[in-house]
């Protein structure tokens, strides 16, 4: 992992289109500014995580009752 | 081909019935192959079903069934994933996660899946975080987030 000091209102530059900004550093937290192209996903890595996790929560599940479903409306 | 499923025993089909995912879907990136078949018991829900992993298999619904208002956007990047340059060839899914009782079925709308039917190709994608959850109530009466 390639590790870089930056201070406040310093930048990186990730390829030709990917800016990230240092915009404030306080108490444990930073805040950063991305500037990158539409069709470039920026997510949280947490947001990842629970995508994987409710994916494998549903293909967990099983088929269940078929009945239960037509007692309920749908 | 016969395929082996998680709930419906073995079931025959085509060869073009076999939905490519060259991503795999989240959480599941090495397994590349599914296939898609409604419930005879429920016509609203689909299933999902992995051909690599019998164990694997995702009830899903078309969103728009149970929320008319649901709103997606797709990027070009996205899209060109499953080689898709028209809406008209997309299939929208969303997974179900069943519980026990299931009046507490939720629904991810965070994490669609979009399958081109043209190509048979798919891709989950995950929208911007503000809107959706990867859990909202699909019946009346447990209507929001879960």
């Amino acid at each position: 992992m390639l590790v870089l000091t930056r201070k406040e209102n310093e930048s990186i530059i990730i390829g030709n289109s990917v800016k990230i900004t240092i915009i404030r550093c306080e108490d444990g937290k930073v805040k950063l500014g991305i500037e990158a192209p539409d069709d470039v996903k920026i997510h949280r890595e947490e947001v990842l995580n629970m995508v994987k996790e409710e994916n494998k929560l549903a293909a967990s599940a099983k088929n269940r009752n078929m009945e239960q479903w037509k007692n309920i409306k749908l | 081909m016969l395929i082996k499923t998680k709930q419906f025993g073995e079931i025959e089909i085509d060869m073009n019935q076999i939905i490519k995912f060259p991503n795999g879907i989240l959480g599941f990136e090495s397994l590349k192959r599914y296939t898609l078949f409604t419930l005879e018991e429920e016509p609203k829900i689909k299933c999902l079903q992995c051909i690599d992993d019998e164990n694997v298999a995702f009830y899903t619904i078309i969103p728009w069934d149970f929320f008319s208002d649901y709103e997606i956007n797709i990027s070009d990047e996205e899209l060109d994933v499953i080689h898709a340059n028209s809406v008209e060839q997309l299939i929208i899914l969303n997974t179900l996660t069943i519980y026990d009782d299931i009046r507490y079925t939720t629904s991810n709308l965070l994490a669609p899946i979009v399958i081109n039917a043209d190509t048979l190709e798919g891709v989950q994608i995950v929208l911007k975080e503000d809107n959706y959850s990867t859990r909202h109530y699909i019946f009346s009466g447990q209507r929001g987030e879960a």
